[in-house]
């Protein structure tokens, strides 16, 4: 025994449809999620690891597409000097019966769906502790079984699952919350955990790898893997992060103060490699305060950097306008147009109005000054 | 701004130089026959101060060419800010010949495009035409119209009446961004709701779409799973059902079922053939015991009937003699109750006959009585009558007391007469005897007596002394009043008062008679006399005769003695016929008993006839059953030996029954399961490969990014409405305050012509669309063309007004502007631009020189750059 080195992912999520996204980029963003089977695979050439172990939510539902779930069995059953050992994950849960029945029809003998909670064993002198999920909510501690789980002392044990160590939100299943310590507990050499779609150490030897191809600003970057050695049982694992996402989603927080130059700002927290760009989604939170010249050169910015990237999106949900008489000078001095801007502007920062009301009012004021300004 | 000197060279037929100098500030007059270049001159000024010198092409500055080509130049110089100034401009096909040049106090201070820029600035206005525009009035343009420049310019002007700062750019800001919100919400709105092809429809349309498809994906995915589940259930049943232990342990069931099941029925076969043997062994002996006891009945019943018909004998005989003795008891009954009945009638006949002689006699009475009261009462009716007529020809005490009131005035006048008469009295001396008399009889002395009429004294001795009492003194009244008294009395038939006195006397008493006459009447016939007649016609007639009866009281006792006999009489016959009667119904039956008693014996006697010797058979048969019970008792032990050892044939039966029910079940819920597994498999195969979920999650995030871009341009439209009803708000104000200043200055100068002129300015547009006049409003348009045109002049003026007093002065330029007016009129108009041109510079150019002689101003002259 000299050691076993394999691939730690999960989260793949393919078949996700991206319908929030534009129709032009929803194309890009799931042939990502397919191309990075192969990125995987070659990480595992790369790395001289001959199993990738995929913690869960391997798929985006119980019941992708046949092109998705095919293409998918097709490249993995393809790489056939790779091992694949794959656990449902709440997403792609056992409920799906089909899928996984399908998948192994379709896929060679070098994938592994493991459906029960019982070790295998992918190399001599290793024991995979696999805790699929049954269906979406179990309800219980899927990994509580490893404790319980004798295997030979002189054998690796690495216990394989789907779920939060903490309350992670979104559609999480609290009762089937995983001890951070289970490593401990189950006398594990490494526990490969999925669901949380970011890169998370919880110890030395338990890790989220997160997704290797990421889906969503809450978890901001490229996507990445986790490339884990272990040179025999009881020793701590060697890790190695390696990215693998094409796309890289960004969430810049830009605060602003009413004097700032916004369009410097905004520049600031972009990725100054346009060529880079392309494939960066781009969400800047604005926030603070900024006067209404500022917010038309912040816009400016915005119109002009905005093609560059994959997707770029502002929420200004938080930034607050402040109107000095200078600027409302700007729409008009006097007359006509000021008095409708004076009214506007009474409209949105006076009292006893709704909160509705009193924004319609300020974007109708910024509207004026943008039609002046581009009069 | 002030003109100082304009100058041409190479305009139209002004080939070489020519200028008008000296223009002053106020009036300014050129006037010159046609053809003498006033147009020429108007155009080039208008041309210098707006035409840009790169504007070749364009159809105003082409106008400036001369026919024999050449390029135009005008040179403008005007005072403006303290400064004198001087434009100077050059068009021309060849763009290196251009020119435009702007002179500050002789010094070149900008050319080409900022030398217009600078212009523009000091006019106020933009390139396109500003305020000063509208100042310029050209030959034959009288209209007011709405369209194009003009309008623009005027509401330029209008702006800056109100003061407001770069009015016509703030103006023209005003409009663009009008025009770019109701643009931007036209686009995405109509007044009934999203407008076509607009992206508020699109999206409105595809979340209406992507909402449905949403619903239809999540029915299928949950279809997907209630199929999974359902699949998982009937698997698992499959399973259980297809078990090959479980299934063999039915069988083994089954087969031992029917075994049991046999061997239960073959048993069950000789407890049955048991069962018959005993039942024919039970039937034979029945069968005898049967004819035992039929025998014995016979026996019995012959006995029986023997002994029935001696009593019945018996009961016969006494029945006749009880018979016999209640008819004897009857006829006896009989008799007694005629003899009462007949005693009874004789005593109701003497009492009937006692009551009717009674009433016979109180008819007679009556009738008797009636007859008298009916001739009484005739008597008193004819003597009421005749009262009556005596009453009615008396006085009534009313007709009395209105005659007693005339003599009662008539006294009362006769005292006023009386009191007023002149009287005398005679005083005898006491020794005299003489007397004085009148009508012979002595006057009483020392009594004074009245002279109401002419009295005759006769004095003794001496002779006639007349008196007669003066006239008239209440003769008048008196006579009035005895005049109605003797009318009165007339009227009712009387002569005099005593008369009518005794008559209401009399005619008192005969009421009184009458009243007594009356009661009398009433008494006697109360109801009238006819009443008593038809009384009197209702008595029976009866005759006069007399029976010798005894008396009544007596009578009716004895009918009372009768009757109670009768009764006796009666209720004795009465018992005897009951006891009749029973006595023969007892007799019939006891007759028919004995006959039936008769039949009774021949019946039973015939019943043993096979029987010779009863009593012997009879004990035969009782020795042949006692056999056959010995039979019967073995039989029944052989039985029930056979049931006690019986299986349940039933429980054997529903055991082998069931057990076959669930291998027939178990067979038919498994190819009904394969069955409804299969179609599962199918549907839930077919909509995996569809990747409906994924779809849903694609699906349901399209929705959400089209719900929020919904949103988003729901909002921005909500933001732009707000937006342009602020902009349409405030310019509406703004409208009405700026059209105010231009009425104040139009109003003056209308009544310079029409003193109770009223211009109605549309606030809108800032047109006068009619003008009031001796409280008559006309629109502007049905105006004459001569009113049109003295009003646009005017409003231009009024306008010069307002720009003069905002501090920048603006010439007026009037080319040949009033050409309809006439002469009465246009010296009016003369006074009007006279009275402006005290601030405002004005300059007319006319070819109507003896007409324009009275206006008065600076002349012009045109004249030749050599000549000046």
């Amino acid at each position: 025994m000299t050691g076993f080195t394999f691939v730690h992912t999960s989260d793949l999520h393919l078949g996700k449809g991206f319908g929030q996204m534009p129709e032009d980029l929803r194309g890009r963003l799931i042939e990502a999620r397919h191309e990075v089977l192969d990125r995987l695979i070659q990480v595992a050439r790369d790395h001289g690891a001959g199993h990738i172990l995929i913690a869960g939510d391997t798929f985006d539902t119980t019941g992708p597409s046949g092109q998705v779930r095919r293409q998918a069995a097709t490249v993995m059953s393809g790489a056939n000097d790779i091992q694949w050992w794959i656990i449902p994950g709440n997403h792609d849960s056992l409920a799906g019966e089909e899928l996984w029945r399908r998948l192994d029809e379709e896929t060679g003998p070098n994938v592994h769906v493991l459906r029960t909670p019982e070790p295998v064993r992918p190399a001599p002198g290793v024991a995979l502790l696999p805790a699929p999920w049954p269906r979406q909510f179990p309800g219980v501690d899927l990994s509580e079984w490893m404790v319980d789980c004798q295997t030979p002392e002189d054998e690796i044990r690495i216990g394989l699952a789907h779920g939060g160590v903490v309350d992670f939100g979104e559609n999480f299943d609290s009762s089937a919350t995983i001890p951070p310590d289970r490593d401990r507990s189950a006398r594990l050499d490494y526990l490969a955990l999925g669901d949380w779609h970011g890169a998370l150490e919880i110890g030395p030897r338990v890790r989220f790898s997160g997704s290797p191809e990421r889906d969503r600003f809450r978890h901001t970057g490229r996507g990445s893997c986790t490339v884990v050695t272990i040179a025999g049982a009881g020793q701590v694992p060697q890790i190695q992060i390696v990215e693998t996402g094409r796309f890289s989603w960004q969430a810049p927080v830009l605060t602003l103060t009413p004097d700032e130059d916004a369009a410097a700002a905004l520049s600031q927290v972009l990725d100054p490699d346009q060529g880079a760009r392309r494939d960066i989604l781009m969400r800047v939170e604005v926030q603070g305060f900024l006067r209404l010249s500022g917010l038309g050169h912040l816009d400016d910015a915005v119109v002009e950097a905005a093609p560059d990237f994959a997707y770029f999106d502002m929420d200004d949900g938080n930034l607050t306008i402040e109107y000095e008489l200078e600027d409302i000078d700007l729409i008009a001095p006097s007359g006509a147009l000021r008095e409708a801007a004076d009214e506007l502007l009474a409209e949105a920062t006076g009292e006893g109005l709704s909160e509705e009301e009193m924004q319609v009012a300020q974007a109708a004021l910024n509207r004026l000054w943008t039609l002046v300004r581009e009069g | 701004m002030q003109i100082k000197s304009v100058s041409l060279r190479n305009v139209r037929q002004f080939i070489d130089p020519v200028s008008i100098r000296d223009f002053g500030p106020g009036l300014n007059l050129l006037t010159a026959s046609n053809e003498a270049g006033k147009s020429t001159f108007f155009d080039a000024l208008h041309a210098a101060f707006y035409f840009p010198h790169r504007s070749w092409k364009q159809k105003e500055a082409k106008q400036l060419e001369p026919r024999s080509g050449g390029d135009p130049e005008v040179e403008v110089a005007f005072d403006y800010d303290g400064a004198v100034w001087k434009i100077g401009k050059r068009w021309s096909s060849s763009a290196a010949r251009r020119q435009a040049r702007l002179w500050k106090d002789d010094v070149l201070v900008a050319q080409a495009g900022e030398a217009e820029d600078r212009l523009a600035e000091i006019l106020g206005a933009s390139a396109e035409g500003g305020p000063a525009g509208l100042l310029w009035v050209r030959q034959g343009v009288v209209e007011m119209s709405e369209r194009g420049e003009e309008q623009d310019a005027r509401r330029g002007i209008m702006d800056s009446v109100a003061g407001e700062v770069e009015a016509m750019t703030g103006g023209r800001r005003m409009e663009e961004a009008l025009n770019a919100v109701r643009k931007a919400i036209d686009a995405e709105m109509t007044t009934r709701g999203p407008k076509r092809g607009s992206e508020l429809e699109r999206l409105t349309g595809e979340v209406d779409y992507l909402g449905k498809e949403q619903s239809r994906l999540q029915d299928l995915v949950r279809r997907q799973e209630s199929d999974l589940e359902l699949r998982r259930k009937l698997r698992l049943e499959l399973a259980e059902l297809t078990d090959p232990e479980s299934r063999h342990a039915d069988e083994q069931a089954a087969r031992k079922a029917a075994q049991d099941l046999e061997a239960a029925k073959a048993h069950d076969e000789k407890v049955k053939a048991a069962g018959a043997s005993l039942a024919s062994q039970e039937a034979k002996r029945d069968s005898v015991q049967g004819a035992i006891d039929a025998l014995s009945l016979k026996l019995t019943e012959k006995q029986q009937a023997e002994e029935a018909q001696i009593q019945a004998a018996e009961a016969f005989k006494a029945g006749q003699q009880a018979l016999a003795d209640a008819e004897t008891r009857l006829g006896t009954a009989r008799q007694d109750d005629a003899a009462a009945d007949q005693e009874q009638r004789a005593c109701r006949d003497m009492r009937d006959r006692i009551l009717k002689a009674q009433a016979a006699q109180a008819a007679r009475s009556r009738r008797t009585d009636l007859e008298k009261r009916i001739a009484d009462a005739e008597a008193l009716r004819a003597r009421t009558e005749t009262l009556d007529a005596e009453i009615a020809q008396g006085l009534s005490a009313k007709a009395l007391a209105a005659l007693e009131a005339h003599e009662a005035n008539l006294n009362v006048a006769i005292r006023a007469r009386d009191r007023a008469a002149a009287s005398f009295t005679v005083r005898y001396e006491a020794e005299s005897v003489g007397r004085i008399r009148i009508g012979g009889a002595p006057v009483d002395g020392d009594t004074a007596r009245s002279i109401t009429e002419t009295t005759v004294l006769d004095i003794d001795g001496i002779g006639a002394l007349e008196l007669r009492p003066p006239v008239g003194a209440g003769d008048e009244s008196v006579e009035a009043a005895r005049v109605v008294l003797q009318e009165a009395l007339t009227t009712n038939g009387f002569e005099d008062m005593a008369a009518a006195r005794v008559s209401a006397v009399k005619r008192a008493a005969d009421e009184d008679v009458l009243r007594g006459l009356t009661a009398q009447f009433a008494a006697i016939a109360p109801d009238g006399i006819d009443a008593l007649r038809k009384a009197l016609a209702v008595l029976p007639v009866t005759g006069e005769g007399v029976e010798n009866l005894p008396a009544l009281d007596a009578a009716e006792a004895a009918l009372d003695n009768a009757d109670v006999v009768r009764a006796k009489s009666g209720a004795t016959l009465r018992e005897a016929q009951t006891a009749f009667d029973l006595a023969d119904k007892a007799f019939a039956r006891l007759e028919g008993a004995a006959t039936s008693a008769g039949e009774r014996l021949v019946r039973a006697t015939t019943a043993l006839g096979a029987h010779d010797d009863p009593v012997t058979d009879l004990e035969q048969m009782r020795a042949e059953v006692a056999t056959l019970e010995d039979a019967v008792v073995a039989a029944r032990g052989a039985l029930t030996a056979l049931e006690a050892q019986a299986p349940d044939l039933r429980a054997a039966e529903a055991v082998a029954q069931r057990t076959a029910s669930v291998l027939e079940a178990t067979r038919t819920r498994v190819a009904a399961l394969e069955r409804q597994l299969a179609e599962l498999n199918g549907a839930i195969g077919q909509r995996g490969s569809e990747g409906i979920e994924e779809e849903l999650e694609t699906v349901s995030g399209q929705l959400a990014a089209r719900r929020t871009r919904l949103e988003k341009l729901q909002f921005d439209i909500r933001a732009n409405k707000r937006l342009l009803k602020a902009l349409e708000d405030a310019q509406a104000r703004a409208r009405n305050r700026h059209v105010a200043p231009v009425v104040q200055e139009l109003v003056p100068l209308l009544r310079l012509i029409w003193p109770d002129a009223d211009p109605v300015v549309n606030a809108e547009t800032g047109m006068i669309t009619s003008v009031t006049r001796r409280a008559v409003e006309e629109d502007f348009d049905v105006l004459s063309g001569g009113t049109r045109e003295q009003i646009s002049l005017l409003v231009r003026l009024a306008f010069a007004r307002i720009l003069a007093r905002e501090g920048r002065p603006a010439p007026v330029i009037l080319d040949d502007a009033i050409v309809y007016t006439d002469d009465e009129r246009i010296e009016q108009m003369f006074n009007a631009l006279t009275q402006q041109a005290q601030d405002v510079q004005i300059i007319v150019f006319s070819c109507r020189q003896r007409a324009f002689r009275a206006l008065g101003g600076t002349p012009l002259v045109i004249s030749r750059e050599d000549a000046a």
